[in-house]
């Protein structure tokens, strides 16, 4: 029989039931050791609380805002292939006009579409002045975005 | 619909005349699709972000478009009729007559029919040129050609 999966004990907090398949996943994946029997399965895993310095402060209004400027944008841009007609985009515009406090949501919204990112780099670089892509990589938007989460973390941006 | 783009803004594209080749992606645009890349967005815009070839105008004018096509032996033609050993590129815009901004681009293939790449959509094979003109990319300005070379495997 399947052994089922029905807590997890750690030596700084009381057991928690589980229920969810994707928490069985993470559980079997952070598992530092594992105990079985045909009715249970006991993973151990290291809970430490993460320390509240690393997380960074995100302000709620700010970060609704630009959820909701990018689901205009999307929809203001449809089909163009012009990078120029996106970027003047009204909702675009307006995420820029956020200013700093922005960098932080786009690097995250940069980060969350993976190997197919989006053209953010026209308002980082308007925001934020920099400019640290290579210029042989211009246009692969794949390159240019590792490119920004390396200048964003050596100039202390969380997300 | 065939595809995920808006439908009203290529309303001549229809299950009939359109077949979708890829899934939606950002990595690469119409002008790059055309030139025969999928990896990268070329567009010639001011702040120099997306790839356009070296020493042609970062301007978005139909002169600018017909020198980066020139740089890979693309030149303006007559029409964009099928013709053996043509391989024929068709340049989109809008606004005045002699005064358009491109706006999209799409490569002929071998049997006469053309691919575009749509925005951040899709790839697509569709009959005719015509079939992605509309609102979004006005109508065809100009065609190009070269000596078609041995294909490049676009699907």
């Amino acid at each position: 029989m399947m052994a089922q999966p029905i807590s997890i004990t750690t030596s700084k907090i009381a057991p928690i039931p589980i229920v969810q398949q994707t928490y069985h996943t993470f559980c079997a994946a952070t598992a530092i050791a594992e105990v079985e029997s045909d009715w249970y399965r006991v993973w151990i895993v290291d809970a430490s609380p993460i320390p509240e310095a690393t997380l960074p402060t995100l302000p709620i209004e700010d970060w609704l805002k630009f959820q909701s400027l990018v689901a205009e944008w999307q929809a203001q841009r449809g089909a163009t292939s012009s990078t120029t007609e996106a970027a003047i985009c009204q909702a675009y515009q307006s995420i820029i006009g956020m200013g700093k406090v922005a960098v932080q949501f786009i690097l995250k919204q940069l980060e969350s579409e993976g190997d197919d990112p989006d053209q953010w780099f026209w308002a980082l670089t308007a925001i934020t002045g920099a400019n640290p892509e290579s210029a042989e990589d211009r246009g692969d938007y794949v390159k240019m975005a590792a490119s920004w989460f390396e200048w964003a973390k050596n100039q202390g941006y969380a997300w | 619909m065939p595809g995920s783009w808006p439908p009203n803004e290529l309303p001549h594209l229809a299950e009939d005349n359109c077949e979708v080749k890829s899934k939606a992606t950002k990595r690469y645009n119409c002008v790059a699709w055309a030139a025969g890349e999928d990896f990268r967005w070329w567009w010639p815009d001011p702040m120099g972000k997306d790839y356009w070839p070296l020493g042609i105008p970062r301007a978005v004018t139909v002169e600018a478009f017909l020198l980066a096509y020139g740089t890979l032996g693309f030149k303006l033609y007559f029409d964009g009729t099928h013709q053996a050993g043509i391989e024929k590129l068709a340049l989109y815009g809008k606004g005045q007559a002699g005064a358009e901004v491109p706006t999209h681009a799409a490569l002929q293939l071998e049997n006469g029919e053309w691919t575009s790449k749509i925005g951040r959509f899709e790839d697509v094979y569709h009959k005719t040129a015509a079939a992605v003109e509309g609102p979004i990319y006005g109508h065809v300005i100009c065609h190009l050609a070269r000596p078609r070379r041995p294909a490049p495997d676009l699907e």
